[in-house]
């Protein structure tokens, strides 16, 4: 039944005519588009105010710092070098497939840029909550009132009155929940990636340069660096289980980016396209030629 | 004669012998033809001819030749973008390309950088709203503004990617309503607690209008590509209608969250004696009210409804192939037998 009724709509309604789109230039904007996510989490992380850095404070901040570049170099070494071997010209299908994907790794990359700024405001709200103990400490052992008033006996009590509104999580339910935040936001990201990876060069093209539909023969280096590639996902997504402290994430972080980079390094020796099987010319060498030449009787 | 699937210049030329394209559809496209000519001529007889140097008939001949119907590669976009010394008040939307032309990336317009600025601050307000609240509920308001916000970038860049028009008045105005609307409503992302309380704070209504106002423009647009498109005609009709359709079912999302967000705020007006005073604290603080997650939500459903009905349409309802380059005419037989046949092709493979 839905079927008939979105086939009478194909035919009333959908016509067989479409203007063409300039790839180069969508391709083009949809580079400016990442950078615009990138940057936000450059932004994020740049103007965080933490008025006494840590070192746990400025190793978050690095790790942070260097997964956004690399990220960069990641996603424009996952990109076609050209638009004739991107997926909006392979086909409507994987064109359509690749926008979607596109989509959910935009929000991911914004999401990501959240956990970090939330992993360095960590570090501040632990510090309001020092600040919180010891002047709520002051304030139960001061006598006098005019310095309660004043707070000029406690410069830090000053600060922590002066924070504004309470936080709506405790630091470590903001931890987790930020791990969490992080963790799923980096497995979506390389989900995407590789997705549109293989969006660029077909499903089909990609089953052949693991195993060859003529002599059936497994390219066992490459499927191992699926194997990898998937394994690396499945860890990001399930990273906040383990780990929640902000350093950490970051490092590790860090680490696995440049996995990614590396697999991908090797995916281009182990996975290139010479790896499916070439059918010899069939021609070669058992082919003859006529050497008689037909001749004209009358002459 | 093959058309190669990327849109490039065909890899085959027409062999001897090789069929032809039927006589009734190369007559059909003669008059086509001749119709965008007529129509393309006589826009440029008003205006001077477009971007070349007054340095001959001849060269004026070659141009409006080489820029029939569409921006050929011999014709840069640049050359027609921009105009220091002339006033245009208007110029019609013209269509960048056809199938089979030389596809050439254009320069960016720095109208599209500076459009992207918005976003910086966009994106900003989004990741706000993350770090306030890390929550499912977070998550919900998150992708509720930001995809919205990121679907008029993608319309714009589809535009920009198919049409062209010159550096003429109206269109400046046109760019600078859209500007206004995204900026606005961009400065109305807030975060949960001033969203989630349509009753007390107006943002969220604000947002919702904004976004039906940003799809009433972006419906204009394509009206204005209907009525005045320079280009296949025929084909340009009929992406303008496919396009407003896209935009109702969104656009009609939006409007339902901007009703129901504003029965919220206005419908309290009357009935609480404190509501102007609430509502002037509400940018302040957090005010108790009820929370409403349904504008949200139905913003969320538009962005997400319309790339699924577009992502429908295109894997279930475009011939593959690269069939769907070729142009037919509407209207005729031919049109429902070549709709019919693939999809029942597809169900035979299924």
């Amino acid at each position: 039944m839905i079927h008939c009724v979105l086939t009478i709509y194909a035919i009333l309604f959908l016509r067989r005519s479409s203007v063409p789109m300039n790839i180069d230039f969508v391709l083009h904007r949809n580079g400016e588009w990442i950078m615009l996510m990138l940057g936000e989490s450059v932004f994020s992380i740049l103007i965080v105010d933490i008025p006494n850095e840590s070192l746990d404070f400025y190793k978050t901040f690095y790790f942070s710092l260097l997964t956004i570049v690399l990220m960069q170099y990641l996603h424009f070494r996952s990109q076609p070098d050209h638009a004739d071997h991107h997926a909006m010209r392979r086909s409507k299908n994987s064109g359509m497939s690749w926008s979607l994907f596109q989509i959910a790794y935009s929000f991911a990359l914004v999401a990501l840029g959240a956990a970090f700024t939330i992993f360095l405001t960590v570090f501040a709200n632990e510090e309001n909550n020092d600040d919180a103990t010891s002047c709520r400490r002051w304030l139960a052992e001061t006598d006098t009132q005019a310095e309660v008033d004043t707070t000029v006996g406690y410069p830090l009590c000053r600060r922590w009155l002066a924070g504004g509104e309470e936080a709506k999580y405790d630091a470590d339910t903001l931890k987790e929940r930020a791990a969490h935040l992080f963790s799923g936001s980096l497995a979506i990201i390389f989900f995407c990636l590789d997705c549109m990876t293989i969006l660029h060069l077909g499903i089909k093209e990609s089953q052949e340069r693991c195993v060859c539909k003529e002599t059936k023969k497994k390219n066992c280096k490459g499927m191992f660096l699926l194997v990898l590639r998937l394994g690396l996902i499945a860890f990001c997504a399930t990273l906040s289980q383990w780990l929640t402290e902000p350093q950490d994430l970051a490092g590790i972080c860090v680490a696995c980016v440049l996995c990614q980079l590396l697999l991908r390094k090797l995916g281009g020796a182990y996975l290139s396209s010479n790896q499916v099987h070439v059918e010899p010319d069939a021609s070669w060498p058992n082919v003859t030629h006529a050497r008689a030449a037909q001749t004209d009787e009358h002459s | 004669m093959t058309v190669s699937d990327d849109g490039n210049v065909p890899t085959t030329r027409i062999e001897e012998g090789e069929e032809q394209e039927p006589v009734q559809r190369q007559g059909l496209n003669q008059e086509m033809q001749e119709e965008e000519d007529t129509m393309y001529n006589d826009h440029h007889a008003d205006s001077g001819g477009g971007a070349h140097n007054d340095s001959g008939k001849k060269h004026d001949k070659q141009n409006i030749t080489q820029r029939r119907t569409g921006v050929t590669a011999e014709a840069a976009p640049y050359d027609i973008n921009y105009y220091p010394g002339r006033v245009l008040l208007y110029s019609p939307i013209r269509q960048r390309q056809k199938w089979g032309d030389l596809q050439v990336l254009p320069v960016t317009a720095w109208e599209n950088l500076f459009f992207d600025l918005f976003y910086v601050a966009a994106t900003y307000n989004v990741s706000f709203i993350l770090v306030d609240d890390v929550s499912g509920v977070g998550l919900l308001y998150a992708m509720g503004t930001f995809l919205p916000v990121m679907g008029l970038w993608m319309d714009k860049m589809f535009f920009d990617a198919r049409f062209v028009y010159e550096d003429d008045l109206f269109h400046c105005l046109f760019q600078i309503c859209i500007l206004v609307v995204l900026a606005t409503a961009v400065l109305h992302i807030r975060s949960v607690d001033v969203m989630s309380h349509p009753d007390t704070n107006i943002s969220m209504f604000v947002f919702c209008i904004l976004l039906v106002l940003s799809k009433v423009l972006v419906l204009a647009r394509s009206l204005e590509i209907y009525l005045f498109g320079l280009g296949q005609t025929k084909i340009l009709k009929a992406v303008a209608v496919r396009d407003m359709r896209k935009v109702v079912i969104s656009g009609s999302m939006y409007a339902a969250a901007a009703i129901v967000a504003g029965m919220e705020y206005y419908g309290d007006q009357g009935q609480d004696s404190s509501g102007s005073e609430r509502r002037g604290l509400a940018d302040i603080a957090v005010v108790e009210g009820e929370i409403n997650h349904i504008p949200i939500s139905l913003c969320l459903a538009g962005f997400l409804l319309e790339q699924i009905v577009f992502a429908v349409l295109v894997v279930y309802f475009s011939p593959s192939g690269g069939a769907h380059k070729e142009r037919y005419v509407e209207g005729t037989g031919q049109d429902a037998v070549v709709a019919v046949v693939p999809f029942f092709s597809m169900c035979c493979m299924r």
